[in-house]
């Protein structure tokens, strides 16, 4: 699209009354210029101006869509948040333009509007959805959004340069008054780049402007982060305004930023009789250690405060009263963090709350200060020893540990004299350990009976429980089964248990399991695969090329000893050999033996590496086929009965 | 249809006119005692009390009201039961109003919190010119053995005039207690279904109202075993109907019969004026002999232009919207094809049904939202010497063929009629039974051509041909991949099968001009697949693989199995060896009936390859629960193939094949 029509396109878009460019279907282009895509972005377009001495935010997105595909038939679909403390949607304005140039237009009017309260009890954000018709091949959607955003000095803007379609133009633009100014970062996967915005002089003020044209689209990969952990994103805050002849700002750093949250919760971690009553009780019988005690009102808290959110407005960020979420016992994160602050510090214990971005694998980093950096809320305790992070919404993680979703995290702790940004410790193959032990009788049919014992620690050790606990005996048994790693066995018998060993919170389990066959019979032999009898580490991954990461939630090793007995009449007439395979993601070693009655199978899996760059892809995919081609390694075994 | 408990109660009298309202009680004591977790082994949460009770108070229709209240007690037996604890109430529109509402939480300890109005939030939903308001609410001091109590009442404007809920819920239900109040000019039906012999139903007057109540006690929780008789004919439901409204003219039926019930939908097919607006399509059928030619142009017309976009709701879009989206749904599909037959001079008539299996009608109880499927119905006329069926979202079915999920259904068929002088149309309805020739059988024949190397590894040729309703929900579900897509379910595919197995290639599925035939291609290597020992090449039959491969395991069964349709699978391996390798084992031949099913296994010699093949048919139809050990043996034996191998040796050490299990 040439800059021209674009800025035809604009002025088009300055009228109210006629919002939407004119499309000429002749200069479209076709389908066969993007192979695989279903849509074409033409033009992705957000322009932001601030206005008035207590700030607002006048924010039009604008975006332009050609559909190529059938499967881009629903590109007239739209969704969109926001909450009614901080913005109003002024006007929504949808056109589609069909390939026979007919026009059909839609505005706020035909929306849906509905509290969005997925994840939370209740919050003050609200979804607009359009569920338009479906669109002919060829037609193209326009969408503006015009949103009048009330306290933009707490947030930061953010755009990214990528999409699941290519984009023809995306461009980013900020109107910065004179003498306001504006902060801003440009980062890709979360590592600042250098990209300085093109200026335009205007009246008043002048323009900051990223644009970027013909961008590839970012396909959906198994196991990859989202958009924003992989594109190029910018983003913008307005660090300083004028009010008159006074210039304001929110916040300079992350200094500031954590001195204003702590200012914001101020109050709220206040122990009432009743909670001093209840912490004494936990801790009567309680010894002098630091550590016991926080543990124990930790614990506490994790078991007996539900987690319900309710999040409106500054809410979201400032926690109810701990008086109030004792007396109800429920609260979301921030809450149950403030409760355990309180209890803390009734023994004399000084926390601090701190915020972080709770993830799936890839953990994000604070670029700009703001309140949109994080999402969850936990607390750093300052214990003798030194400081203990503790996440006490989670029901199940012990003391002393997080889960996953917080490690490798950036933490900003709120103190009263600032923020201090920190990073969490993350774990280690050797923390998350999954030990298998399978002792099988085998009889002539192939079916075989036997004991298992295995033993969890860290991220395993916390899921199997999350599994079994308050369960049926059928589900601690399916529970127990699926870490035995055993693919088609019934577990007759299990039990779970969970114990400190050596200051290691480990979950064992044991039972007793049957399988209906190992080994597959063909003529006299049966042929006895390790993938056949256990699930094999690793991933279903595509083969070819990569655009993301792949990201997995842990690092971990797992060890599995599988003795079978055999029938006295059966001998093992082809073993495999050794297998060691050592790349710079992990390791797997793997042996089979064979005694005389017994044939053992012994494997050793570790991942060191749970982010892997796309440029490393081929081998890493390799690394998990070597594996897989190692355990489907087949054992020959021949009995004389049937020979005969 | 097991309607086991049923009432129906004519109260035409007078209008009176005090209004009442539903009584308002906490529950009784002994409601309020958690039961221990082993009572409910595996449950979360129980109901120890659901209460429903509906007050349907008319007069005049502006003083119409319906109000429900709810009333639920519901123990908390582990912290996963926690999520009975937040709490959402969706009124039913804008205007509704929440007339009472009480919630307390009852701990062991004896305490009682009732909860507090700032923990109960209202907002609303807009959606275009409709809106609703939902109120949203959590209850405090919840622990493990926590009896939550809420009820609320809701009125909205009118009379409800059908209702038809499930009793059923993911945790089982100690005693559920129904109440149904309206003022006497409502006569209304009643009916309960699959609720054994425990309902016990009370009906009394009680002045201007007529109540009736019915209690159940110990309603288990849900369960969905694997191919299981569908809901409504095996968990308790119940649906109310209003038969008639008594006014001073006289009663005014609305329900009474079929006719009456379709009087609605009728005339939005037949007298909706503007529906067809935008809709402009014709069939040329200026060459065609006869109207039987007339038909098959349009439904061609309509396959190309309006391809099938699923089973939808309700009447469909506007024809403008369909035109728009190039895709329709059964109901818009007949829709179109009515219209295109009347501007080809072709006559024909809606008629509703239910796919095979999917609605437990009950016929004596009439509404038209039990009925969830449209078809035409093409009476004789001149060179249509039969009336024909037409299901136009039967892609695959050829003019006079009905497809699998119709056979043996009845329809009704709906028509206009004028009465005397009346210009109005009246709609006149009659059950018939569709009938016509079977479309294209289902039938899913998955072809192996298999190369085995001298190390063992394979290459395969997977070949997966569908027939009938399977090549048409595959060009459904698959019209639109991308090649990436396509690839991803065949390395998924593949990897089901063989975890080293590696995909080739992938093409896109090829589909019949009918939609009766798809064919789709997946080529694959796996490394090892065979195993060396000294001279022989053991071959394993892994390959083999359908969903049946992992049916029937468990090892008993209580609930009785459904099976809605014909259906038959066929594999074929062809099995190559390495040069001079001959096969030296076969499959004994087994041919197992056990009345759901036919399952047949065999392999010959073809060439220098070994062909086994593995056949299911699958019966339509119920089956006892007791049928299920037959079912189960005969399942194993199928599975004994996807078990099992073959072995190939040197030719010059190799005999004739012999058989092996």
């Amino acid at each position: 699209m040439s800059r021209s029509l674009l800025g035809a396109i604009l002025l088009l878009a300055a009228c109210r009354t006629t919002p939407f460019a004119t499309v000429d279907p002749s200069t479209l282009p076709t389908a066969a210029a993007y192979p695989g895509a279903a849509v074409l972005v033409l033009l992705d377009e957000d322009v932001i101006r601030f206005e008035g001495s207590e700030p607002i935010a006048i924010e039009t997105s604008r975006t332009r869509r050609l559909v190529l595909t059938e499967r881009g038939r629903h590109a007239a679909d739209f969704a969109t948040t926001y909450s009614r403390e901080f913005a109003r949607v002024v006007s929504v304005d949808v056109r589609i333009t069909t390939p026979d140039g007919e026009h059909r237009d839609y505005t706020l009017e035909d929306m849906r509007d509905f509290p969005a309260i997925e994840g939370t009890l209740y919050n003050d954000v609200r979804e607009l959805t359009l569920d338009a018709p479906a669109v002919p091949v060829g037609s193209v959607v326009e969408r503006v959004v015009v949103t009048e955003r009330l306290r933009p000095t707490y947030f930061t803007d953010s755009f990214v340069f990528q999409d699941r379609h290519p984009v023809q133009r995306a461009s980013f633009r900020f109107f910065e008054p004179e003498g306001w100014q504006l902060e801003h970062r440009a980062i890709r996967a979360w590592v600042p780049f250098e990209w300085a915005p093109r200026i335009e002089p205007a009246s008043g003020g002048r323009w900051l402007i990223w644009e970027k044209d013909d961008i590839e689209r970012l396909e959906a990969e198994r196991h990859a982060p989202g958009l924003w952990d992989v594109a190029p994103v910018v983003m913008v805050r307005l660090a300083q305004w004028k009010d008159g002849d006074e210039t304001k700002s929110e916040f300079s750093s992350f200094e500031s930023y954590g001195a204003f949250v702590h200012r914001l919760q101020e109050g709220t971690a206040e122990p009432t009789p009743e909670i001093e009553a209840e912490v004494a009780a936990i801790l009567a019988d309680a010894p002098d250690d630091p550590r016991v005690r926080a543990a124990r009102l930790y614990e506490w808290v994790q078991r007996n405060v539900r987690y319900v959110a309710v999040e409106i407005g500054l809410g979201g960020w400032r926690p109810y009263s701990a008086a109030q979420v004792f007396a109800t016992r429920h609260g979301d994160c921030k809450d149950k963090a403030t409760l355990l602050k309180a209890m803390l510090a009734v023994d004399g214990v000084k926390s601090h709350l701190a915020s972080l971005f709770s993830h799936h694998g890839a953990p994000r980093r604070h670029v700009l200060p703001g309140l949109g950096n994080s999402n969850h809320a936990i607390l750093a305790i300052d214990l003798p020893d030194g400081v203990v992070i503790a996440d006490p919404t989670e029901r199940i993680v012990p003391f002393g540990e997080l889960p996953l979703r917080d490690q490798e995290a950036e933490l900003l702790v709120a103190r009263p004299e600032g923020g201090q940004l920190i990073t969490t410790p993350g774990t280690t193959a050797k923390d998350n350990t999954l030990r298998v032990r399978l002792d099988l009788r085998l009889d002539a049919t192939s079916s075989a009976t036997g004991a298992v014992v295995l033993e969890a620690a860290g991220a395993f050790a916390t899921a199997l429980r999350a599994y079994v606990e308050d369960e049926s005996a059928d589900r601690v048994r399916g529970g127990v089964r699926g870490y035995t790693l055993l693919r088609d066995a019934r577990m007759v018998e299990a039990s779970v248990e969970t114990k400190d060993v050596e200051g290691r919170i480990v979950t064992s389990g044991r039972g007793r399991v049957t399988i209906d066959e190992i080994g597959r019979k063909i003529g006299d032999a049966r042929i006895v695969r390790l993938l056949a009898i256990l699930k094999r580490p690793g991933l279903d991954l595509s083969a070819g090329d990569r655009s993301a990461p792949v990201v997995l939630d842990k690092r971990e090793q797992r060890d599995v000893e599988l003795t079978m007995t055999i029938p006295p009449s059966w001998s093992v007439s082809t073993l495999p050999e050794d297998v060691e395979i050592a790349s710079p993601f992990g390791s797997y070693v793997q042996r089979w033996r064979s005694d005389g009655e017994k044939l053992v199978a012994t494997a050793r899996y570790t991942l060191d590496e749970r982010i892997v760059p796309p440029e490393h892809y081929a081998a890493f995919d390799t690394f998990f086929d070597d594996i897989t081609r190692a355990a489907s390694r087949p054992v020959v075994i021949r009995s004389e009965d049937e020979k005969r | 249809m097991n309607r086991t408990s049923s009432i129906a109660l004519s109260s035409l009298f007078l209008l009176t006119g005090c209004a009442t309202s539903l009584g308002w009680h906490w529950s009784e004591p002994q409601f309020l005692q958690a039961p221990p977790q082993s009572k409910y082994a595996g449950h979360r949460a129980v109901y120890l009390l659901m209460e429903r009770r509906y007050l349907l108070h008319g007069y005049m229709k502006k003083d119409s009201y319906t109000e429900i209240q709810v009333h639920d007690v519901i123990a908390v037996l582990n912290e996963k039961g926690y999520d009975f604890a937040d709490v959402r109430v969706i009124y039913p529109d804008k205007d509704s109003t929440i007339e009472a509402f009480s919630a307390r939480t009852i701990n062991a300890d004896g305490s009682v919190t009732e909860i507090e109005p700032a923990w109960v939030f209202d907002d609303e939903v807009q959606d275009g010119e409709r809106g609703f308001k939902v109120r949203v609410f959590t209850f405090p001091d919840v622990k493990v053995g926590s009896v939550l109590e809420y009820q609320y009442a809701l009125r909205w404007d009118d009379l409800q005039s059908t209702m038809s809920p499930s009793l059923v819920t993911d945790v089982p239900i100690e005693k559920f207690h129904l109440e149904l109040m309206g003022t006497d000019i409502v006569k209304y039906m009643v009916n309960a279904y699959n609720v054994g012999d425990d309902a016990r139903w009370e009906t009394t007057e009680d002045g201007d109202y007529w109540r009736l109540s019915w209690t159940m006690d110990d309603i288990p929780a849900r369960r969905s075993p694997e191919h299981a008789v569908p809901d409504e004919f095996r968990e308790p439901w119940w649906m109310y109907t209003v038969l008639a409204y008594q006014s001073s003219y006289g009663a005014i039926w609305v329900h009474r019969d079929w006719s009456e019930t379709m009087k609605y939908p009728a005339a939005k097919l037949y007298d909706d004026e503007d529906y067809y607006d935008g809709f402009t399509d014709q069939v040329d059928v200026a060459d065609c002999a006869d109207r039987r030619c007339r038909i098959e142009r349009a439904l061609v017309h309509l396959r190309d232009t309006y391809p099938f976009d699923w089973f939808g709701s309700g009447l469909g879009r506007s024809a403008q919207e369909v035109v728009d989206s190039k895709r329709a749904d059964n109901f818009e599909k007949a829709r179109l094809l009515y219209e295109l037959l009347r501007r080809a001079s072709v006559t024909s008539q809606f008629a509703f049904t239910n796919r095979v299996g999917r609605v437990n009608l009950d016929r004596d109880q009439p509404h038209f939202s039990r009925l969830h499927h449209l078809v035409l119905y093409v009476p004789a006329q001149e060179g249509i010497d039969a009336p024909i069926w037409i299901d136009p979202s039967c892609e695959f079915c050829r003019l006079g063929q009905i497809p699998p999920w119709l056979v043996g259904q009845d329809a009704l068929v709906v028509w206009p009629e004028l009465e005397g002088l009346s210009t109005k149309a009246k709609y006149a309805t009659e059950w018939r039974p569709i009938q016509g020739g079977s479309a294209t059988p289902t039938r899913i024949v998955t072809t192996y051509a298999v190369t085995i190397d001298d190390n063992g590894a394979m290459s395969a040729e997977l070949e997966d041909v569908r027939h009938g309703d399977e090549a048409l929900w595959w060009f459904y579900a698959h019209r639109d991949d991308e090649a990436r897509t396509i690839t991803r379910q065949a390395e998924n595919e593949v990897s089901a099968r063989h975890e080293t197995g590696r995909v080739t290639s992938a093409p896109p599925a090829v589909f019949a001009d009918d939609r009766a035939r798809s064919t789709r291609v997946v080529r694959y290597t796996v490394p090892d697949y065979a195993v060396r020992d000294k001279e022989r090449l053991l071959v394993p039959l892994s390959l083999f693989r359908t969903t049946w491969d992992s049916s029937f395991l468990s090892a008993g069964r209580r609930d009785d199995l459904y099976f809605s349709r014909f259906a038959e699978w066929i594999e074929r391996a062809v099995i190559r060896g390495p040069q001079g390798y001959a096969p030296t084992s076969a499959l004994a031949p087994q041919k197992i009936d056990c009345g759901a099913f036919l399952i047949e296994i065999d392999s010959e010699v073809q060439g220098d390859a070994l062909v086994v093949t593995r056949r299911l048919v699958q019966r339509p139809g119920r089956r006892r629960a007791a049928d299920y050990p037959k079912i189960r043996a005969a399942f194993e034996a199928y599975r004994s193939v996807h078990r099992g191998g073959i072995v190939l040796e040197r030719a010059e050490r190799s005999s004739s094949p012999s058989a092996s299990r």
